[in-house]
């Protein structure tokens, strides 16, 4: 029946469809698209996708961001439908993802960006101009015109306590909210104490102010918030194509249609062809199907299903197309409910308390309450003195280390490791990932490749049988043919076939040369994998073992965590033999191998242990990567993973795993030296600015020297 | 120094319209991909 009906084949015609120009497209017409491509690496890959308006007719705008792998396009949907201009960009060859409109959190950030952009310029302007004037009172101006840069200064810092510092007033506030104490009380504090204290002075005709070094000091910290900040988002960038309107070719009228899977209804009858997975939980109708469940249960056999099994959603369907009717939506079933929690983590992520974030408030809460107490105690001698020093202690002892020391040390760290082909969510990690002492390695995906390989010398074959196989397996999107495909590689036409059947589960046969072949399921040959028989005329000729590859660099990295002394665990969702046989491949001892775990109970594995690193791909390894202390999803990993990982390793090699460890170790190393260095220089200075020593004078110059010392220590790491 | 009652309120002027332009520009969105426009300037015209 529905064999008959022809199925819409090219890859984008969806998009051309009511519901999904409605979904990707936006504006009024909604006619302006983003795709995610793929690929562009230079000047002439921008120019092939630019040079585009001029042969697309229609096509209204097109404009690429390279940053962010982004293309915009306008087009005029009588003229050019979005399908046809995707296809053209893949037919220059790239890769092409639609990808959903502006969600509100994206424009926000984008707004956000420009504000914090605009914010650091003003306060660069600002802190410029007024230690200009600063330097000429320190100097010793005198009458009229102190009297004119004292005004001056007051007036450019004017933008500063009322605007620049604004983002130091909100954090305080949140942080008093939740009765902690951040780094931004003390600078929200100083600037407004400073701004009193000064303006105060200013009126009396003194001539010692705070506005220099406050300032500065602001300009500094937001600088160095920016730049983690900017290095940070590159995680988003990366993760955000993964977010997918689901879709299948629904049985309507007689007629093949594209929908969106989250508006079909039980009866509904849809199509999956072969690689596709499967958006809801549906019933078989075909006769029989092959389906894999790598990242669902991380099973790498695929399975057979005959008519009228339940499949579930994420199921992957292998070798052919196959006739579903719906029975759940995603909503319903264990993926999506995995999903749901994997999003809510990401909208809730505990910030953990850092090394800096401890010494910080150990450190302010000290200095407020020294100052606090020095007040109360030398009120009684002078009491405006009392004030002058305890607010020099408080500007004083601003942990400028901690505001723009740690800050910095991170986007140093972000640098090296987004060199490194690590790309990291969230720079506090890097504390976390100095204390792991357990690591836990996912296999299916993660350890092992998703696709199978012939295990054994494909030359020992000779041509014209290699010929023979794959012209059998021409047309079978089955993993095993795509295995026999990579390994045979340099055959050229290959034979006519005649009298060609494929019958999933079991394999394919036909005649050529005048002889029956069939390749066949081998169950006596699956140790490892699948296994698989060249029949000819009723004959075995040969045998043929497929597995798992591993993934390069899974056994160097494995070796050299083992020998730091680290505990190194297997965790899988597929079955004790597979699980043992790339166990024993890779030196894993035996109580360090976990077999047919669901996804629970590896969560519970994980995270009853502290300290945990957890390395994964698949849908079952989201919630044990969120539990982890830290989550690592590796290159080719689904979207849930990616959404739950702090990590994500951009090389198919794992090596880059190892630089991971390192570059946390020196960061946090750093992180702890710059702060040893201001404490030193916060017992000296808060020692001097209690015995009087210090005015505004002192201050604007030991300030910047305290920050220069940071500075220079990050950046001298930093080129290492 | 009466050449400083001429020079300060020049440079006041001069940094007051930079950061207005810069503004502008930002919110002109051309800081929103600073690398694209690097490339795009080394493709040779052919037309």
């Amino acid at each position: 029946m529905a064999k008959n009906l022809r199925v819409p084949q090219t890859e984008y015609s969806y998009l051309d469809e009511t519901p999904f120009r409605e979904a990707y497209g936006s504006g009024a017409l909604h006619n302006n698209m983003r795709f995610y491509v793929e690929g562009i690496r230079c000047a002439k890959c921008l120019r092939k996708i630019e040079a585009l308006s001029e042969t697309i007719p229609g096509l209204q705008s097109i404009r690429v961001e390279m940053d962010t792998n982004v293309v915009h396009v306008a087009f005029d949907p009588e003229l050019s439908p979005p399908s046809y201009i995707a296809e053209k960009i893949t037919a220059l060859g790239f890769k092409v993802k639609p990808l959903i409109p502006g969600t509100d959190s994206e424009a926000n950030r984008k707004i956000e960006d420009r504000k914090a952009l605009i914010r650091l310029a003003v306060a660069g302007a600002c802190a410029g101009n007024i230690m200009g004037f600063a330097l000429a009172i320190y100097f010793g101006s005198e009458g009229i015109w102190l009297k004119w840069f004292s005004w001056l200064s007051f007036i450019l810092y004017l933008p500063v306590v009322t605007y620049v510092a604004l983002p130091f007033y909100r954090g305080a506030i949140e942080s008093l909210k939740l009765k902690q104490v951040s780094i931004d009380l003390p600078m929200a504090v100083a600037s407004l104490a400073g701004f009193l204290f000064s303006t105060v002075q200013l009126f009396r005709g003194e001539r010692d102010f705070y506005f220099d070094s406050i300032s500065g000091l602001l300009f500094l910290i937001l600088l160095a918030r920016y730049v983690q900040q900017s290095l940070q988002r590159h995680y988003l960038q990366v993760s955000a194509p993964f977010e997918e309107l689901k879709r299948v070719r629904q049985l309507k009228g007689g007629k093949w249609l594209w929908q969106l899977s989250t508006k079909l209804n039980s009866g509904d009858r849809f199509l999956l062809q072969s690689g596709e997975v499967l958006p809801v939980e549906a019933k078989l109708l075909s006769p029989r199907a092959h389906f894999s469940q790598a990242w669902l249960t991380g099973e790498s056999k695929p399975k057979v299903f005959l008519s009228g099994a339940t499949i579930s959603a994420g199921a992957q369907i292998l070798g052919t197309q196959a006739l579903f009717e719906f029975l759940k939506p995603l909503a319903e079933t264990e993926f999506g409910r995995t999903m749901q929690e994997v999003q809510r983590f990401a909208l809730t992520k505990n910030r953990a308390i850092s090394l800096a974030d401890r010494w910080t408030q150990r450190l302010l809460g000290g200095v407020f309450c020294l100052a606090l107490l020095f007040m109360l105690i030398y009120w009684s001698v002078d009491a405006e003195e009392a004030i002058r020093r305890a607010l020099a202690l408080i500007v004083i002892a601003c942990p400028c280390a901690m505001a723009f020391g740690t800050p910095l040390a991170m986007a140093f760290s972000l640098k090296k490791a987004r060199a490194a082909g690590l790309l990291i969510a969230d720079a506090n990690i890097f504390e976390e990932v100095s204390k792991i002492e357990n690591v836990f390695f996912d296999k299916t995906g993660t350890l092992t490749e998703l696709d199978l390989s012939l295990a054994a010398d494909a030359n020992r074959v000779p041509a014209v049988y290699q010929k023979v196989i794959l012209a059998l397996e021409n047309q079978s999107m089955h993993p095993i043919a795509f295995a026999f495909r990579r390994a045979f590689s340099a055959i050229g036409k290959l034979p006519p076939v005649s009298n060609f059947k494929e019958t999933p589960g079991v394999g394919v046969s036909g005649y050529l040369y005048g002889k029956f072949y069939s390749l066949q399921r081998d169950v006596q040959n699956e140790a490892s994998g699948l296994g698989c028989a060249l029949v000819e005329d009723d004959r075995v000729i040969y045998q043929f073992a497929f597995t798992a590859n591993i993934r390069p660099g899974a056994q160097e990295i494995l070796q050299e965590l083992r020998q730091k002394g680290f505990k190194v665990s297997l965790v899988s969702g597929d079955n004790s033999k597979a699980t043992l046989f790339a166990a024993d491949k890779l030196a894993f001892a035996e109580g360090e191998v976990y077999s047919g775990l669901s996804p629970s109970q590896k969560a519970e594995l994980v995270s009853a242990r502290g300290s945990s690193m957890m390395i994964g791909d698949g849908i079952n390894d989201a919630v044990a990567l969120m539990q982890a202390s830290v989550g690592v999803a590796v290159a080719g990993a689904v979207g849930p993973a990616l959404q739950s990982a702090k990590v994500y390793l951009q090389s198919e090699n794992l090596m880059a795993l190892g630089r991971l460890f390192v570059i946390s170790r020196d960061a946090f190393l750093l992180i702890r030296q710059n702060l040893m260095l201001s404490l030193f220089y916060n017992l000296i200075a808060g020692t001097a600015a209690l015995m009087g020593f210090v005015n505004p004078l002192v201050a604007a110059v030991l300030m910047p020297i305290s920050s220069g010392l940071i500075l220079f220590n990050t950046w001298r790491w930093g080129r290492r | 120094m009466n050449i400083l009652l001429l020079m300060i309120p020049i440079t006041l002027l001069l940094s007051t319209l930079f950061i207005i332009a810069f503004i502008w520009v930002v919110n002109a969105g051309q800081y929103d991909d600073i690398k694209t426009p690097a490339y795009r300037i080394l493709d040779d015209d052919q037309n």
